[in-house]
């Protein structure tokens, strides 16, 4: 039986036994459709090839955590989605910190009221 | 399009090649889960001990009964379960993080989202009176003597 007609599955077993050079052949099923996938997503080429590629190494690097009885298909999506909105964070925080005050300022508001509830209301 | 396309697979099979991208062995993702789940169990049983606390010293007019009582409860905890909780919870949320397949949030945030979440826990378990049943019939029989 040649790679071709083995599953993602039976390959992603493969590499992490016996034969790492078979997972180019999950890069070349699966790099287009992400590439398409990230593309929409952040609409700037060079960045979808950086996401796609780092995406590729991510899930090579913890490719033992993945569970063969669940679908490649929508492991390696969530890790390329992932990091496609890591980059996209990385980028917002870079023009304006903002955002991330915002949600300091809004967390610790609700911290407060959390312990307010909790200890001057009477609930317990 | 299709250049980049090689590219992207040249680029990635010559990291795995040059030994840059290392497959992280299976142990390390048992290890993170386990400490995880561990500081899980034991970080609910601390919270369950302090909301059954904070319950009890607001009920109580502070008599010598309730002074004893108080201090009985605090005497029979095991004080030892801090330490693993902490300790499993702290790693487990480092080494998960070390996947890095979720979005990058700081660690004190994951931290003090999950002691709220243990707290809120705890004090359910307690209104609903789950503790009482798993003190007198479960694993945790003796372990922890509130009333």
């Amino acid at each position: 039986m040649t790679e071709i007609e083995l599953s993602d599955e039976e390959i992603i077993e493969k590499v992490r036994t016996s034969n790492q050079d078979l997972y180019a052949v999950i890069i070349d099923r699966y790099q287009k459709k992400l590439l398409r996938y990230i593309g929409n997503l952040i609409k700037d080429e060079n960045k979808a090839i950086d996401v796609v590629q780092e995406s590729f190494i991510k899930a090579f690097v913890n490719l033992n955590s993945f569970n063969t009885e669940k679908k490649f298909s929508s492991w390696i999506y969530r890790i390329a989605h992932n990091q496609a909105i890591n980059l996209a964070k990385k980028y917002q925080k870079e023009t304006s910190l903002q955002e991330d005050w915002v949600f300091e300022k809004y967390f610790f508001i609700v911290f407060r009221a959390t312990f307010f509830i909790l200890f001057r209301g009477k609930i317990l | 399009m299709s250049k980049e396309l090689k590219d992207i697979s040249k680029n990635v099979m010559n990291q795995i090649h040059e030994g840059k991208a290392k497959m992280k062995p299976r142990i390390y993702f048992v290890i993170g889960s386990i400490l995880t789940f561990l500081g899980l169990v034991f970080s609910t049983i601390v919270s369950i001990f302090f909301i059954g606390l904070l319950r009890f010293s607001f009920r109580t007019h502070y008599g010598w009964r309730a002074q004893y009582k108080l201090n009985q409860m605090l005497s029979d905890f095991p004080w030892w379960i801090l330490i693993p909780a902490i300790v499993s919870l702290v790693f487990g949320v480092l080494i998960i993080r070390k996947y890095d397949f979720s979005y990058k949030i700081k660690p004190w945030i994951v931290i003090v989202i999950f002691i709220l979440v243990m707290i809120f826990a705890g004090w359910i378990i307690d209104v609903i009176g789950l503790n009482d049943i798993l003190s007198q019939h479960g694993p945790m029989k003796g372990m922890m003597f509130f009333r």
